[in-house]
């Protein structure tokens, strides 16, 4: 890719959304997946500064896979993404209400569930149903045809149900 | 619960923060800030990603870009080839200077190269001894042309070759201890390449070159003959201490060469000396005195030489090869005193026998053969 600063903009709006939402899955705070954010695209600058990239999708996940391994062996202490302690004291207070927290148990459960899915359909279904977009998006995001999305997403929500039920 | 159900609950959970729900545009700025301090881009997102259309800078920028792609690796090859074929012009350049030339010294260090890498010492004795031969060349192509310095240029290339076969010797005697069954293979290589400089040296066109030339040929000449008995002193002293049919088979080979060579020498000799006595019976006698007590002297001195020949070739038969070349230098160095005083008695003769040349008679202008005949009137 050339140095074009202007595509390159164009193309964080596009897919920030997509890399942060994948990074805040696996990461213990916000503050984590926004620098893990800032890290995977400045890592993807360089690499595409430099070589010709064909899916930037692909290497945007790629890249973000390696920083979260890199955060985790970095800390050199386990963070246990069942408990997601650091999320649930961003999300609740000590005053919230019986909804409340039934939504901070099925957020970890949701949590706990897509990190247990292999890649492809973790990442299939936060595109499709946490990011909102369409098939041919999420097809095209994950470089498949259409219906071989379908097929994978099909799949994905069983799994996910089946990980989710008590 | 049902599939339906798992969609639902994921949709409804799209904005919850540990999902990645709360990147509004904030924090999609303050990512791209950091991003953007660290690679140099514009600060701002919106402004880095703009709305205005590219310039035709920016596709020349582009074109430029995709371009290098293929063209690197072009330009790389294409500066290899450059390399490569520059060097082979410079090398065969080299290959044909002379002492004194800018790509000279170039052309020596290749042959420095060439003897650092050869792997053994008979590989350095053929390497020296082709070395000498190409000195040899240089010299004799020095003495053709009319170049500057060319006296000092001819030294030069003398010298080298007197260098040159040097360590050729010195590689044979290092061979001799280190692996004589090699000894008469490598000496039979330096013998040939001693044979061809004789040959070159014959070659060398004398005949209007100064006496500084004339004196480097000299020197040359002398340096191949001392190269010459050198390898077969090496020869003989390997064969007296291993008797290997090998050196036996190159001794006999160079003692044949080198008997040939004194015979023709001494008929030569022989010849001039009778030439010099016929020429100076006509002269007066107290003119013709000097000159026939010159030739008288050079046959007396020829007398022993067709003995020594005869017993040279008998010891070498008997296998004495030592005293065989030994007696072979001595009827060379009997040769060497009569040729030189014949030589001095012949441009004596001839510098007084010098008249000024007649002019040829001019031959009346003959008849026109091709006028046509005239008729008879009628």
């Amino acid at each position: 890719m050339h140095r074009d600063e202007r595509a390159y903009a164009r193309l964080y709006q596009l897919y920030v959304d997509r890399i942060y939402r994948f990074l805040a899955a696996k990461l213990p705070t916000a503050a984590d997946a926004h620098d893990a954010a800032a890290t995977v695209f400045l890592r993807a600058w360089n690499y595409c500064t430099s070589t010709q990239v064909d899916h930037l999708s692909g290497l945007l996940h790629t890249v973000a896979r390696g920083v979260i391994a890199e955060f985790y062996r970095q800390r050199r202490e386990t963070v246990s993404l069942d408990e997601d302690s650091s999320w649930k004291d961003t999300l609740s207070d000590g005053s919230a209400g019986a909804q409340q927290v039934q939504r901070d148990v099925d957020v970890s459960l949701v949590r706990r569930a897509l990190n247990a899915l292999p890649p492809d359909q973790a990442r299939a279904l936060s595109l499709r149903y946490l990011s909102d977009l369409p098939i041919s998006a999420v097809a095209a995001d994950l470089k498949r045809s259409v219906n071989a999305t379908n097929v994978l997403l099909y799949r994905a929500v069983r799994s996910l149900r089946k990980l989710m039920e008590p | 619960m049902t599939d339906h159900d798992v969609k639902n609950l994921l949709r409804s959970l799209r904005d919850e923060p540990a999902l990645g729900g709360s990147f509004g545009d904030r924090a999609q700025k303050d990512v791209w800030a950091s991003v953007a301090q660290q690679a140099g881009l514009s600060a701002s997102v919106k402004d880095a990603a703009g709305t205005s259309a590219y310039t035709l800078a920016d596709y020349l920028d582009y074109a430029a870009h995709e371009t290098r792609a293929f063209l690197r690796p072009m330009a790389a090859a294409a500066g290899a080839a450059g390399l490569v074929l520059s060097g082979w012009v410079t090398t065969v350049s080299a290959g044909n200077s002379l002492p004194g030339d800018v790509l000279y010294p170039m052309k020596l260090a290749g042959e420095r190269v060439q003897i650092r890498l050869a792997g053994t010492p008979k590989d350095r004795v053929r390497l020296h001894a082709a070395f000498a031969e190409r000195r040899m060349q240089e010299a004799v192509e020095i003495t053709a042309k009319d170049v500057p310095y060319r006296t000092d240029r001819m030294r030069t290339a003398v010298a080298s070759m007197k260098g040159e076969l040097d360590s050729a010797h010195g590689e044979l005697a290092a061979l001799q201890v280190s692996a004589p069954e090699l000894v008469a293979e490598a000496a039979a290589v330096l013998a040939r390449k001693t044979e061809a400089l004789n040959v070159l040296l014959e070659q060398a066109p004398v005949s209007d070159a100064s006496e500084a030339v004339l004196q480097e040929v000299a020197v040359a000449r002398e340096t191949v003959k001392q190269a010459e008995t050198q390898t077969v002193s090496t020869l003989v002293e390997t064969h007296e201490q291993y008797e290997q049919a090998v050196t036996s088979e190159e001794l006999q080979r160079n003692f044949r060469r080198e008997y040939q060579r004194t015979a023709v020498r001494f008929t030569t000799a022989r010849s001039r000396a009778a030439v010099l006595r016929e020429a100076v019976a006509a002269l007066p006698a107290e003119e013709a005195g000097s000159y026939l007590a010159a030739a008288n002297q050079a046959v007396t001195e020829l007398l022993p030489l067709d003995k020594l020949l005869a017993d040279a070739m008998n010891v070498m038969a008997a296998g004495g090869y030592r005293r065989a070349f030994d007696l072979l230098a001595q009827a060379g160095n009997i040769l060497n005193g009569v040729e030189g005083e014949l030589a001095a008695q012949e441009i004596q003769y001839t510098a007084g026998r010098m008249v000024e040349p007649e002019r040829p008679v001019e031959a009346p202008p003959e008849e026109p053969t091709d006028v046509p005949e005239t008729t008879e009137a009628p």
